[in-house]
């Protein structure tokens, strides 16, 4: 009786310790390339998080081509992840809301440019995707 | 004797749920250079690109991997797309402008 409760109190401090770990899966990066139009959100790709996982975004990219303005916004799942626009209380100061983490499902990738008309952005994101011990 | 056994397995399993995990393994300053600096990461290992310092105005930082251009950093902007990870095994390409310094962290990928 001694002996078991013994291995059972051990049992449940190991079970506890594994209990909803996050473990390092891979590194997620992707690149986006497209021509927007003023103020207006465009979409440039959906980021899925499969089941039983995690995504952490560590940082976005976010780079009008030919010189022009930095200046404009992205939204991950609705969330801005970067942002220098005059729709910041900031005015145009830069903003960057990451890390950003997403659980399962799948979330909309979008950049609007502050004021340029089909302007080139290239944006990106790179993020690590965790295990969900359970 | 048996319950050490059993202590034994059980902390065996332990450490198998711990799989996967970053561990610390060293810290690199690398060089990006105008027409690429190529390095492979190694097996085992995933790279954490914390900061690049840029040298002059008008500079910039860029990652070619997998035929895909990542634009990191550029003068014009103080923002940059940093952290920036990059997986094992893989090789890549650092651009920037001359002098610019690549601030690493490595990670061996506990099996």
């Amino acid at each position: 009786m001694k002996n078991l409760l013994f291995i059972l109190a051990v049992a449940f401090s190991t079970v506890s310790f594994g209990q909803g770990n996050l473990q390092f899966n891979q590194v997620v990066n992707q690149a986006f390339s497209s021509s927007v139009t003023t103020a207006t959100y465009t979409t440039l790709a959906t980021i899925i998080v499969p089941a039983g996982k995690v995504l952490k975004i560590e940082s976005v990219g976010f780079y009008p081509n030919n010189g022009n303005a930095v200046e404009g916004v992205v939204l991950i799942g609705g969330h801005v992840a970067f942002s220098k626009s005059t729709l910041n209380t900031a005015g145009l100061s830069e903003v960057s809301n990451c890390p950003i983490w997403l659980s399962e499902g799948s979330y909309t990738f979008q950049v609007r440019h502050e004021w340029g008309s089909n302007i080139n952005i290239r944006s990106s994101y790179s993020a690590i995707e965790f295990n969900v011990v359970p | 004797m048996k319950k050490l056994l059993v202590i034994f397995a059980l902390v065996c399993s332990n450490i198998v749920w711990s799989q996967g995990n970053l561990q610390f393994n060293q810290v690199l300053i690398l060089d990006a250079t105008p027409t690429g600096n190529a390095i492979t990461v190694p097996a085992g290992k995933v790279w954490k690109i914390e900061s690049v310092a840029l040298s002059s105005n008008n500079a910039y930082f860029q990652i070619n991997w997998g035929g895909t251009s990542y634009f990191v950093l550029n003068n014009s902007s103080p923002y940059a797309n940093l952290p920036f990870w990059l997986p094992s095994n893989e090789s890549v390409s650092l651009v920037g402008s001359a002098n610019a310094k690549v601030s690493i962290i490595e990670f061996n990928v506990v099996p």
